[in-house]
C-alpha cells in the first residue's frame, strides 16, 4: 500500500474540453479519470447541464500524485481555476492496487 | 390584429410540447429527458434544415437578393451588440453587459426553426438561403462581445483569441448547419428523395421532443430570474422586439418574400441560448451566466415563439 494524493478538479467542461486535457499532458501527467456532465452549483450559480453545449456542467477530474509533486501540480491549476471557476481537493489516500505495467510517474 | 394566427400558432404541437414541459415542471412532475437525447434533438434539427437549405439552394439561381441577405446578415449580427452593450453597461457592468450583448446579436435556431414550421403550416414560400443567413449570424456576435469586454473592462488577464474565434467560427452547431447545407447543395435529387423521410416526415415529431426539452429547461430557470426580473423582462422582450421590427424594415429594403422577412425578423429578434453562453463561458467568465442563459431561454425564446411569430407575420402581410 502506497500513500498518494487524491487531487479532484472540478472544472467547466467548456474550458476542460477544450483546453484543459492538453495542459495536463504538457504538465507531465500522464494517468488521470474523468467523469464528465457534472453538475452542481457554484460561482456561477446553479449548473443545470440541460441545455445541449458545454453549458453549466462540469468535468470531474480525479489524478493519483506523488505527494512531492502535489504542490506543482495544483499551483498549475490555481490560475486556471481563478480565471474560470471550479474547485481543486488534495486529500492523502492510500492506494491499494497501482497497474503494475503503468510507467505513469505523477 | 389577426387573432387567428396567434390561436393557429398558440395550438400548433411544437408550441403545445413547450407549453407542456413548462407545466409539467413547474407542478413539479418528475418528466425530465436524458441531456444526450436533447443534444440528438438538436443535431438532429440543425442537420435537417441544413439539407433542406441546401436542397432548396440547389434549385434556384445565385441572384443579388441572396448575397445582400446574407451581407445584411453579417452586418446586423456583428452591430447589434453595440447597442445592447451600450444600453446595459452603465446598469450591469461590463461583464455582463457584453455577454448579454453577445447572446443577443447572436441567434437562436430553434425559434428560426420553429418560425419554419409555422411558414410551412400555412404554405408561406421561404428561400434556402435563409438557413446559411442564420449559420452566418451566430458567431460574429460572439467575437464582438468579447472584444467590448476586453475593451471596456480594468482586467489585464488577456483574451485568447486564437482559441476564441475556433469556439465562435468552428462551435458544432455552425459546423453542422454549414456542412449539412453544403451537402444538401451538392446531393443529386436521388438522394433527395431517398432522405425526405429523414428531412421532412421526422421533423415535426423532433421538433415537438425538443420543444418539451426547452420547456422543462426554459421552467427550471424561472427562480433564477427572480432577482433580476425587472431587468430580464424589459430587456428580453423590449430588446427582442425592438430588433425582430427593426428585421422587418431591414427585410422591406432588401425586398425579400414575405417567408423570409419573417425569417430575417426572428433571426435579428432572437437571442442565443446555446453558441454563445459556451464561448462566453471561456472569454468572459467573469461574466453571470444565471443571467444571461435565462434571460435568452426563459424571457426572449418563448416571447418569441409564442407571440413574436405570429406577431412578425401578421405586420410583414399588412406591410408586404
Amino acid at each position: 500500500m502506497t500513500t498518494v494524493d487524491k487531487i479532484e478538479l472540478i472544472i467547466p467542461s467548456a474550458y476542460a474540453q477544450h483546453r484543459l486535457i492538453s495542459k495536463l499532458d504538457e504538465w507531465g501527467i500522464n494517468g488521470y479519470s474523468i467523469i464528465k456532465e457534472a453538475i452542481g452549483k457554484g460561482r456561477s450559480g446553479i449548473q443545470q447541464g440541460d441545455l445541449p453545449a458545454d453549458v453549466g456542467r462540469s468535468w470531474y477530474i480525479i489524478i493519483a500524485s506523488e505527494t512531492s509533486r502535489t504542490k506543482l501540480i495544483v499551483e498549475e491549476f490555481r490560475p486556471i481555476i481563478s480565471r474560470y471557476g471550479g474547485i481543486c481537493l488534495v486529500t492523502s489516500v492510500n492506494m491499494l492496487i497501482k497497474d503494475a505495467n503503468s510507467e505513469d510517474r505523477y | 390584429m389577426d387573432y387567428s394566427l396567434v390561436l393557429h400558432n398558440l395550438l400548433s404541437p411544437p408550441i403545445l410540447f413547450y407549453s407542456l414541459g413548462m407545466g409539467a415542471f413547474l407542478l413539479r412532475s418528475d418528466l425530465e429527458i436524458p441531456s444526450t437525447l436533447g443534444k440528438l434533438f438538436s443535431l438532429y434539427l440543425l442537420m435537417a434544415i441544413g439539407l433542406k437549405g441546401g436542397f432548396s439552394i440547389q434549385q434556384s439561381t445565385l441572384d443579388g437578393t441572396m448575397i445582400k441577405t446574407l451581407a445584411a446578415s453579417i452586418l446586423v449580427a456583428a452591430s447589434t451588440p453595440f447597442l445592447a452593450f451600450y444600453l446595459l453597461r452603465a446598469r450591469l457592468g461590463a461583464y455582463d453587459a457584453a455577454a448579454i450583448a453577445a447572446t443577443y446579436g447572436s441567434i437562436s435556431a430553434v425559434t428560426f426553426i420553429t418560425a419554419i414550421s409555422f411558414l410551412e403550416k400555412l404554405g408561406t414560400e421561404y428561400d434556402g438561403y435563409m438557413i446559411a443567413a442564420m449559420a452566418l449570424m451566430e458567431s460574429p456576435a460572439i467575437i464582438v462581445g468579447v472584444f467590448l469586454a476586453n475593451r471596456h473592462s480594468k482586467s489585464t488577464a488577456s483574451v485568447e483569441w486564437k482559441g476564441l474565434l475556433q469556439e465562435a467560427l468552428l462551435n458544432g452547431s455552425v459546423v453542422l448547419i454549414l456542412g449539412s447545407l453544403l451537402i444538401g447543395y451538392l446531393a443529386d435529387t436521388e438522394y433527395q428523395a431517398a432522405l425526405k423521410p429523414f428531412t421532412s416526415d421526422l421533423f415535426k415529431g423532433f421538433l415537438c421532443f425538443f420543444l418539451l426539452d426547452m420547456g422543462l429547461a426554459s421552467a427550471r430557470r424561472i427562480r433564477i430570474l427572480r432577482k433580476s426580473a425587472r431587468i430580464a423582462l424589459t430587456f428580453g422582450i423590449g430588446f427582442a422586439l425592438f430588433t425582430g421590427l427593426a428585421g422587418i424594415a431591414f427585410a422591406y429594403l432588401l425586398n425579400l418574400s414575405q417567408g423570409n422577412a419573417l425569417l430575417f425578423a426572428l433571426l435579428c429578434g432572437s437571442a442565443s441560448y446555446i453558441a454563445v453562453p459556451a464561448a462566453m463561458r471561456i472569454a468572459v467568465p467573469q461574466a453571470n451566466a444565471s443571467l444571461y442563459v435565462p434571460m435568452s431561454l426563459t424571457i426572449t425564446f418563448p416571447f418569441n415563439i409564442i407571440l413574436g411569430i405570429p406577431l412578425y407575420y401578421y405586420l410583414i402581410s399588412i406591410i408586404w
